[in-house]
């Protein structure tokens, strides 16, 4: 478990005493690795990738970048994801029962590479006043996150995956991860493949989401699309979030929070409302998840949060707090126990 | 909002999409020497071109804009006013807004509002 910074260890504290409540045969590893409290370094790092050795799963809240570059390019959150190749996010975008927004019944997964693309770290100054970012998209990465894409939709029964891309500007990079989804794509007779450029993609998304199955896309479009996609059914609050290697299964928020979201837990602001709420839904939607990950754990029997009015956290328009809807999840437990 | 290219073009589209898509929102483009006018989202429309049921809506407003950007602003409100008038009624609106109207139905419903101003 890794709490981070901001609401993240008020949301771990939260699944903890569900999980309590549920008598959810887990233990928590708690590893505090955080960039803006300075609990981060190389020894901590290489202690929570041991840790995962072991468990192979893990809970996170949030590990915020701060802004300033200090040295390294690559964020600890960064170094982490790439030290255990969890190199397939997976946001499975649900609009939630009883909570209505401006599109319902909406039900598509977005599938992110999340270990090269825009995120490679790889900037210089190559004449003063000009920084070149190089974007890193390779055959092998493509490849490896459409066949986990077309893996995924046959496993779950979906019937169309529709790749993401902007490749008529970046016609090598884009082009390539195109390319690979087309020849994948082929592999699966079953599926349904579509393509669609970014931008258009989000524009649609926004007014008719429904076209949508499943989506698959390189690192920064797959940042913007699972932001824009929890925003649809609710935000950050309600959306958890998946990332996989080929040995590890990581479960955190969806779309992940601001800097001003994640610091206002740092800085004590009083003025801000309280942050708690949010994201707690997601996590506690994301527990049965995690607890099929666990081989010896067979049945997830945790409730979906409840969505009545009087217990809705602030991000969707009630006035609970974490405490009062944390209570009415574990209330809402006691009735399958005969 | 300001932002770099390609933030630009996500954010164009998503900002379209919440306004009513491709159909109706204008774009500009300037340097230190020209000035460019556009639809927003520079949709190619390929599966509906030549089909009469393109909307005018943004392209309108981007030669509006156009007009205010030559000072010849007078003319540049009579026909924004115009066109933001036909849209009022729904008969003259195109498919991509949930009408049946075609787009020489919708330039017509235009100039009549004109030729009233």
């Amino acid at each position: 478990m890794l709490p981070g910074d901001g609401v993240g260890p008020e949301l771990m504290h939260a699944v903890k005493e569900v999980f309590k409540a549920a008598q959810v045969p887990v233990i928590f590893d708690e590893h505090h690795l955080s960039e803006v409290q300075n609990t981060a370094s190389e020894e901590k790092l290489d202690r929570v990738v041991d840790s995962m050795k072991e468990s192979k799963v893990a809970l996170i809240g949030k590990i915020h970048t701060p802004m300033e570059y200090k040295g390294d390019l690559a964020s600890y959150d960064m170094r982490l994801r790439r030290k255990l190749d969890l190199f397939a996010n997976v946001v499975h975008v649900k609009s939630l029962p009883g909570y209505q927004t401006r599109h319902n019944n909406l039900d598509l997964v977005i599938i992110r590479e999340q270990t090269e693309g825009e995120y490679s770290s790889l900037e210089h100054e190559s004449a003063k006043g000009v920084i070149e970012c190089l974007k890193i998209i390779t055959r092998a990465k493509s490849q490896r996150i459409a066949k986990f894409a077309f893996d995924y939709a046959t496993k779950k029964g979906r019937a169309k995956v529709t790749a993401v891309h902007k490749a008529n500007i970046m016609k090598l990079g884009d082009g390539l991860f195109l390319q690979c989804c087309k020849e994948v794509a082929e592999l699966y007779p079953k599926i349904k493949f579509d393509t669609m450029i970014i931008d258009n993609c989000c524009m649609q998304l926004v007014q008719n989401p429904y076209q949508f199955d499943v989506l698959v896309m390189p690192n920064l479009y797959g940042n913007i699309v699972d932001n824009l996609a929890a925003g649809l059914v609710g935000g950050a609050g309600v959306v958890p979030g998946e990332s996989y290697s080929a040995e590890y299964a990581v479960f955190e928020l969806g779309d992940r929070p601001s800097p001003s979201q994640v610091l206002a837990g740092h800085s004590g602001a009083s003025h801000a409302q309280p942050r708690p709420c949010r994201a707690l839904g997601a996590l506690l939607c994301l527990s049965p998840l995690s607890l099929r990950a666990v081989p010896s754990f067979t049945s997830p029997f945790l409730p979906l949060p409840v969505l009545d009015l009087q217990v809705r956290t602030r991000d969707l328009g009630g006035y609970s707090t974490t405490s009062d809807f944390v209570k009415s999840v574990i209330d809402n437990l006691h009735p399958h126990y005969g | 909002m300001v932002m770099p290219n390609l933030y630009g073009n996500i954010v164009n589209n998503v900002c379209a999409g919440l306004v009513g898509g491709p159909g109706l929102v204008p774009g500009a483009n300037y340097g230190h020497d020209y000035a460019v006018f556009e639809t927003a989202t520079r949709n190619t429309g390929k599966s509906i071109a030549n089909r009469n049921i393109a909307n005018p809506t943004a392209a309108l407003l981007a030669a509006c804009m156009m007009l205010d950007h030559l000072r010849l602003h007078s003319h540049a409100s009579t026909i924004r006013q115009a066109v933001l008038a036909s849209l009022d009624d729904p008969r003259t609106h195109t498919p991509d807004i949930g009408g049946q109207g075609t787009t020489s139905g919708a330039v017509q419903s235009i100039i009549s509002h004109l030729a009233r101003a």
